[in-house]
């Protein structure tokens, strides 16, 4: 099938298959250019003409991790120099600033820290819902959730249960990485493998506890995994609708141990950028929202996604050490009229929107 | 997109483009102001020329920059780079150092020292030739590619003699070409706002001239982004294209996006924080689709990080720029992405786009 006609079946609802999802990852040329063309249109009639964003606080709890995966710049081990690892007063502290700022959530990024247990996650919540009331605490990744359910010898659905009880919100769909267990065992040896990911997203919710998708690509997979990743996630989608967005994440190679010893190239290309958001947009037909993550790509791309098929501009956010640590230039905090700024110049409206995106305003009309 | 009253469809107009229709003003300038899907529209059609005119190669050039001096007498608002005497960080090469650094450039096998400083108050018309000369006497047999039409209105006037002659001393010095900047926005009531110590667009273009009459050639570029509109940026693409048509000088044009963060003119909010991707990815496009007689148009990623570096190789771009072993000016602004880049990473972002990386002389001739 040549390629106009396939993004026009698909346009019309044909639901893509992995190996013409592969085709279009692996396209050159001019394309690119048509499938994210067909990727916008694609978002046009799926979400309409809004780029929205949540204004959020990322909290980093420690920087002491067990897992230490090649591709992260952040995690320390315990016990070396520059790490961290913050008590009660330091936390409510940094989630009252949060609430001072006027975030609707506050999202704990931190290392899986090998002393955490169930109680100390449920301690966290507490005390970030204790200071933060009604403000969405997104927190804990399938990757925490399965090892303090392992450390207490409880199920997961218990320990979710006991979170959501603390004050969880909704669940981050992180760690995800690429859910090959062959890339895994490059990449993120440590981490729970792609059944256990997929359980814990599964029994969340299930229980009614919402969390995003994620995909970290460019530490050197296939075009093949990243449609497996795809296909995995559209598959768990069609069983519970539970996913409130998809967020591809490129990877920050520059400080990482992958990329320094020579095991993975220098990140995505911008092509590589440009289509995994197009294809996803055109292969994930139950997602609403594509997230274009400019703390990753650098405010040129996440206008040039904004038009390849992604509808959402993440968090203010207010700090990332994550991707900074890792050595991306432009990650810490964007001003939401700077989004405004971004969102008008390709003639869409920027509104504000909750974590489960509720849009919480409008926002004014771009200006001609 | 809608077509203004009066006006053919944007498709019919870029048929006709491509056809040999020479653009106007205001059909430039619709171009530039171009927002949603047209935007990937008029991206292809500018590869699709690009493709014809240049061919598939993705050029690059092996050069190393060398600032000789950070003093100048100008205060650009746009400019992170130029210091007083007496700053703390300013700095002023001998000849004899400057002799070292072309020795070291040679030795890394470059064709090409780039050689842009400042305006130090103290330099005459002979600082330039002899700064030409010590290169010479380091690197004999590298194309020695200096100066601009500022620096040598500058040189003229200190040291009383004409352009000309200027022009004429520099070339027995061995000056090879012309750096074509300094041209930021040829409108002079922009040029008063960001860069009022300049010469202005007449003198910029006169002494332009005279170097191709005189057998120099150079490049031509636009820095944009401070805030200038469409109607500015297509007037100074109007001012190149008309200057190759009388002299045919222009090697390649190169845009060069405003590296905002530790300028002047933003940090007083004055300008806007650079340009957005879309708007990168149409002047790009768009000058190859309005300079139907320049061959060559560069993706800068010094300025433009090189994930969107591939990108505007897909919208009109045929060329890398240099691999630049050092470069301040970018980084005095605050741009994250200068260095160096190498030749296997250029290499790496031709071949993911399908197409050959080759290696180019100043002057576009084929090397290997």
């Amino acid at each position: 099938m040549n390629l106009r006609t396939l993004l026009s079946d698909t346009l019309a609802g044909h639901r893509l298959t992995p190996a013409e999802g592969r085709r279009l990852l692996g396209s050159t040329g001019q394309d690119i250019l048509a499938i994210a063309g067909a990727a916008d249109e694609a978002r046009e009639d799926r979400v309409g003409d809004r780029v929205t964003y949540v204004r959020n606080q990322n909290l980093h709890v420690t920087n002491v991790c067990k897992n230490l995966c090649g591709f992260c710049g952040f995690g320390r081990p315990k016990g070396a120099p520059g790490t961290y690892c913050f008590g009660k007063d330091e936390v409510q502290r940094r989630a009252r600033l949060a609430v001072e700022r006027g975030v609707t959530e506050i999202c704990p990024l931190s290392g899986v820290h090998p002393d955490f247990t169930l109680e100390s996650y449920e301690d966290l919540v507490g005390w970030i819902r204790e200071v933060a009331p009604g403000v969405d605490i997104h927190f804990c990744s399938p990757e925490e959730v399965s090892f303090v359910a392992a450390r207490a010898g409880i199920p997961v659905r218990e320990v979710l249960g006991r979170l959501r009880e603390a004050g969880l919100g909704t669940l981050q769909g992180t760690a995800a990485e690429i859910l090959v267990d062959r890339v895994r065992a490059v990449i993120c040896p440590t981490k729970c493998d792609t059944a256990t990911w997929l359980d814990v997203i599964r029994e969340a919710h299930g229980m009614g506890i919402r969390s995003t998708a994620t995909i970290m690509y460019g530490a050197g997979e296939t075009g093949t995994d990243r449609i497996v990743h795809l296909d995995l996630l559209r598959g768990l989608q069609d069983e519970t609708g539970g996913f409130t967005e998809l967020v591809p994440m490129s990877w920050i190679h520059q400080n990482t141990p992958l990329y320094r010893s020579g095991r993975a190239p220098a990140g995505a290309t911008g092509r590589e950028d440009v289509l995994l958001i197009a294809t996803a947009r055109l292969y994930l037909d139950n997602f609403d929202h594509i997230q274009v993550s400019w703390g990753k790509v650098g405010l040129k791309m996440a206008s040039v996604l904004l038009l390849s098929g992604g509808d959402d501009l993440g968090g203010t956010m207010f700090e990332d050490a994550v991707s900074v640590d890792a050595g991306a230039g432009e990650a810490s905090y964007l001003d939401p009229s700077e989004m405004g700024r971004i969102a008008n110049d390709l003639g869409r409206r920027l509104c504000w929107r909750s974590t489960t995106y509720e849009i919480l305003d409008e926002g004014p009309p771009p200006r001609p | 997109m809608t077509s203004p009253p009066g006006t053919r469809p944007l498709s019919r107009l870029l048929a006709d483009v491509e056809g040999g229709h020479r653009l106007t003003a205001a059909e430039g300038e619709r171009l530039l102001t171009a927002t949603g899907p047209a935007v990937l529209t008029i991206a292809a059609a500018a590869d699709r020329v690009r493709a014809r005119h240049a061919g598939e190669a993705v050029t690059f050039v092996r050069n190393q920059n060398l600032n000789v001096t950070n003093l100048c007498v100008n205060r650009c608002g746009f400019c992170g780079f130029s210091r007083r005497e007496g700053d703390p960080d300013a700095f002023l090469l001998s000849l004899d150092q400057v002799r070292d650094a072309a020795r070291i450039a040679k030795k890394r096998g470059v064709t090409e020292i780039c050689t842009v400083s400042g305006l130090a108050p103290h330099f005459t018309g002979q600082t330039y030739t002899a700064i030409l000369g010590a290169c010479r006497e380091g690197a004999p047999g590298v194309h020695l590619h200096a100066g601009n039409p500022q620096e040598i209105a500058y040189g003229a006037a200190r040291s009383g003699w004409s352009t000309a002659e200027q022009i004429d001393l520099l070339r027995a010095a061995g000056l090879g070409s012309l750096c074509g900047t300094a041209a930021e926005i040829l409108v002079d009531e922009v040029r008063r706002r960001i860069c009022p110590g300049k010469v202005r667009t007449a003198e910029w273009a006169r002494i332009i001239v005279e170097a191709h009459r005189a057998g120099v050639p150079s490049t031509a570029t636009i820095m944009y982004g401070t805030g200038e509109s469409a109607a500015d940026r297509v007037a100074h693409l109007g001012v190149l294209r008309d200057i190759q048509d009388e002299t045919g000088g222009f090697t390649e044009f190169v845009p060069l996006s405003f590296v905002h963060y530790r300028t002047p003119l933003y940090r007083s909010g004055r300008a806007p924080a650079g340009a957005t991707g879309r708007e990168d990815v149409l002047m790009t496009a768009v000058a190859r689709l309005f300079l139907d007689n320049i061959a060559h148009v560069q993706a800068s990623w010094v300025k433009v990080g090189t994930k969107l570096a591939g990108i505007l190789l897909l919208s009109g771009a045929d060329d890398l720029g240099g691999t630049l072993y050092e470069e301040h000016i970018t980084s005095a602004a605050g741009g994250s992405g200068d260095g160096y880049l190498d030749p296997a990473e250029m290499a790496r972002l031709a071949a993911d786009l399908g197409r050959p990386l080759r290696e180019r002389t100043t002057l576009y001739e084929r090397i290997g």
